[in-house]
């Protein structure tokens, strides 16, 4: 009887041991499976960072990709530029063109080599009537760069490669942040420190979760937390009209990095932004567009239109002001659902259509 | 609704939750209108036939009942007229809505090729209402019983609604026996902890069928079914791609159904045994879509004489059971040459079997030998002929397909086989492991440690949930 009683609770913690032990072995096969898919589908390492923030690091020059990262369709060569690898100085006969932008540019939905920056290196080959010149195209572009931060990375990385030629495809967006964009690409001393590892499961689920939800509930999700956001502020936070002195400050930024490159001695080519939403907005374009503002709660929806076609009309100014040759993909690329990926990113298809507006202007301004 | 949509995943946690707080009675009246609301998220109007089919048969289940039960000596007939009328109703609601139009141009193109043109003045507008061949077939299968004596007419008009329209099993099967299903319906239910565990394993394995291997599948199957210049090799993957398609999709569909029902601690029966494993064509039909081959068995067959009045008659009957069971899946001639080939393959098999038996690997009684595995794998090519027929777009098509098969034309494209393995192997090897331990059923794996089983569930759940294909509606709802 004695025996009997004591079993109970050792038959309890037996069952209770393999409960857990069953819950650790399904999270640690979840997490095996993620890895040996990355290893067989992509070559990557088994063990430590795999992930797209792991291309990404600090060190002397400042945060930029990291040297020989590998995510995906994502490769960054031994300079820390996305693509194959170059020569620190052109080859004879090549034009060197270098891209300064930031995710739109960086290539973040487009398969391996669709990114416009490669597009655009075979555009121009293309394009080119003398088969003596080759182009070149070094993708300088880092997610998230601001207009003074790609000043800075010019000026502390990409100048030493010689560029001919400057394409800049600044993103207005990160004017209407509650913070003003910084001037600083935080440099840090020594060289890279190893990128975090962690579960890779954690991505692939939310893109899961991300995918399974109706859009309905996506959106209606996305305006809560835009809400929530605002709620946590004083209600003259919110910018209903288009802010005038971040405009100013999207003016004075992108004339220096203008005057900057040409003072650096490089032909510059600034492209106006471009979105992938159509207006009068559809319901589709209304919920890209609460996507887009969820990156800038500040900002009404219509403000958030408006600065961009205001900012542009900026860009066109200063150009003309420098001399800098302005590519109005504004007003080249109707906002074709299959050009965009979002309401910013390039598709595959895009990517390519922006690439030939790029090359044309090149072409045009005989760059050679 | 369907079943792999964030819609369900909504609804069917709110149904069971509510379900088990509510006493019986209100339980059966919420699931009625759970069923109802899962119906009409298609389109509502066709609630109306639903309807009209559960007040004719809840009506002529209660006549037939009352003269069955009669000492008038007229009571046979009387309860007789009244099966009738519910077969009858049945069979004009399902002639008008899915075969009307197939036998009107039928008709038309008959008369066109000796001069009469028709045009198309005769046909109509409708749209085939989802599910419409298995709730038709389940209500037919009640008035049917009440007559045998197998089975007491209801009195409760809301419970025999929530038989024709139990929503688990409503729109693809099982096609319950009322015998079966109506009783559960009645009495008072517990919740039993094991059964609900059990419904949820077999929920997740139906959908790993579905979206992992069926919707994956997919793409493969059209792509080379529409490929005016289909090689060999990719016909052959698109036709042995197909057998797994519809296999995943119909048998998933079946999984998802009986573990829906599961949860409300009701029972559904087994609609798939490993059909490809089959030894002969008599074995795949007590092993693929049961439900609908017992039921074409015991409402058509066995009243049209079965194997009781001779061997011509048997054959005559086998044929007839399998062209309308091939009418049954749709209305195109194709079906109905599926159920001729499929016919045939009975017929023949019946025929042949004796002299069979004495050649060696072909008389394999066996299964798990080397000589049964080889007249298994045979026996799947035959399986595979009957569904590239299904799947063919014209007998044209079906003879080029198969042409390019035995002609082995064109380059092969390995990436195809690669492909097809990758979606079909994770099926394979857990029905294999279910095979070998004896137990039949995904959720009947207690035997196993939990870590093992844990692991084995995260492989399977890796699968389906970052490369299960986007949501595509199940194949058999269009029968």
């Amino acid at each position: 009887m004695d025996v009997h009683r004591s079993s109970k609770p050792g038959l309890a913690l037996t069952r209770i041991g393999s409960w857990v032990l069953a819950v650790v072995a399904f999270v640690a096969v979840l997490e095996l499976c993620a890895r040996v898919e990355d290893r067989v589908v992509w070559g990557a390492p088994m063990v430590g960072a795999y992930s797209f923030d792991a291309i990404f690091g600090a060190d002397s020059i400042g945060w930029r990709p990291r040297p020989g990262g590998e995510y995906r369709q994502f490769s960054i060569n031994a300079y820390g530029f996305r693509g194959p690898e170059v020569a620190p100085e052109p080859g004879p006969g090549t034009v060197r063109v270098v891209v300064l932008g930031a995710s739109e540019s960086f290539g973040q939905a487009e398969s391996s080599g669709s990114e416009y920056p490669r597009a655009l290196e075979t555009t121009l080959t293309r394009l080119q009537d003398d088969a003596s010149v080759h182009y070149e195209v070094l993708n300088a572009a880092i997610p998230g760069m601001s207009l003074p931060r790609m000043h800075e990375y010019f000026d502390r990385w990409v100048r030493r490669f010689s560029p001919d030629v400057a394409v800049v495809y600044p993103s207005p967006g990160f004017y209407l942040d509650d913070t003003p964009p910084a001037d600083s690409i935080r440099p840090r001393n020594g060289g890279f420190t190893p990128p975090d590892g962690g579960f890779r499961l954690r991505s692939r689920l939310r893109s899961a979760l991300a995918a399974f939800l109706p859009d309905e509930i996506e959106t209606w999700l996305k305006r809560r937390g835009i809400r929530r956001t605002r709620a946590g502020h004083d209600p003259n936070w919110p910018w209903r009209t288009v802010p005038e002195e971040r405009l100013e400050l999207y003016e004075t930024h992108l004339a220096e990095l203008l005057r900057g490159l040409q003072n650096a001695g490089v032909e510059t080519f600034v492209v106006t932004h471009v979105s992938g939403i159509d207006r009068p907005l559809s319901p589709e374009d209304e919920s890209l567009l609460v996507g887009w503002q969820r990156f800038h709660p500040r900002a009404d929806r219509h403000v958030i239109l408006q600065f961009e076609e205001e900012a542009n009309a900026r860009l066109r100014a200063v150009a003309e002001r420098v001399g800098a040759t302005v590519v109005d993909a504004a007003a080249e690329l109707d906002p074709e659902a299959t050009w965009f990926s979002d309401h910013q990113h390039f598709t595959d298809l895009g990517a390519g259509r922006m690439a030939t507006v790029i090359a044309q202007s090149i072409k045009e301004a005989s760059v050679r | 609704m369907l079943f792999n949509s964030f819609e369900f995943a909504i609804f069917l946690p709110v149904v069971v939750g509510l379900y088990w707080v509510l006493p019986h009675r209100w339980q059966n009246r919420m699931l009625l209108v759970a069923s109802y609301v899962f119906y009409g998220a298609w389109d509502w109007r066709f609630l109306g036939l639903i309807l009209l089919s559960t007040v004719v048969d809840y009506t002529a289940g209660r006549k037939i009942g009352y003269w069955r039960d009669s000492d008038d000596p007229a009571g046979t007939a009387r309860a007789r007229r009244w099966v009738a009328l519910s077969v009858g109703t049945n069979l004009t609601i399902l002639g008008i809505f899915k075969y009307f139009n197939f036998f009107t141009a039928s008709l038309a193109g008959l008369l066109g090729s000796v001069g009469f043109e028709v045009g198309d003045g005769l046909l109509l507008g409708i749209v085939l209402p989802v599910g419409i061949s298995f709730y038709t077939f389940q209500t037919i299968s009640y008035s049917v019983d009440v007559y045998r004596g197998e089975l007491e007419p209801t009195t409760r008009f809301a419970d025999f609604a929530l038989f024709v329209a139990f929503f688990p099993q409503l729109v693809a099967g099982p096609i319950e026996r009322a015998k079966v299903l109506l009783p559960q319906i009645l009495r008072d239910r517990q919740f039993s902890l094991q059964q609900f565990v059990d419904g949820l394993a077999l929920i997740f394995w139906g959908l790993f069928m579905k979206v992992f291997v069926a919707d994956n599948l997919a793409p493969i199957v059209d792509s080379q079914f529409s490929d005016p210049e289909v090689t060999g090799f990719g016909a052959l993957i698109g036709v042995y791609a197909f057998a797994f398609q519809i296999y995943g999709d119909f048998a998933g569909y079946s999984n998802v159904a009986r573990g829906c029902a599961k949860l409300l601690g009701i029972e559904l029966m087994v609609n798939f045994r490993f059909p490809y494993i089959s030894l002969n064509p008599s074995e795949f039909w007590r092993r693929w879509h049961i439900s609908l081959s017992t039921w074409l068995r015991d409402y058509l067959y066995i009243p049209l004489g079965g194997n009781r009045a001779g061997v011509v008659s048997t054959y005559r009957n086998l044929a007839l059971t399998m062209l309308l069971g091939g009418l049954w899946h749709g209305a195109t001639w194709l079906f109905v040459l599926w159920g001729a080939y499929q016919g045939t393959l009975l017929i023949l098999h019946r025929l042949t079997a004796d002299h069979v038996s004495r050649i060696p690997i072909l008389g394999a009684s066996r299964r798990w030998t080397p000589a049964g595995v080889i007249k298994m794998l045979l026996m799947f090519q035959l399986v595979c002929v009957g569904w590239l027929i299904f799947r063919g777009q014209s007998v044209t098509h079906i003879l080029g397909m198969l042409e390019a098969i035995v002609t082995l034309r064109g380059i092969a494209d390995l990436s195809l086989a690669r492909d097809l393995a990758f979606y079909v192997v994770p099926l394979l090897v857990i029905e294999a492991l279910q095979l070998a331990s004896g137990r039949e059923e995904i959720h009947r794996t207690r035997h196993v440690p939990i870590p093992v089983r844990s692991a084995v569930f995260a492989v399977l759940t890796y699968l389906l949930v970052f490369h299960g294909a986007s949501s595509q509606a199940f194949i058999y709802f269009q029968f």
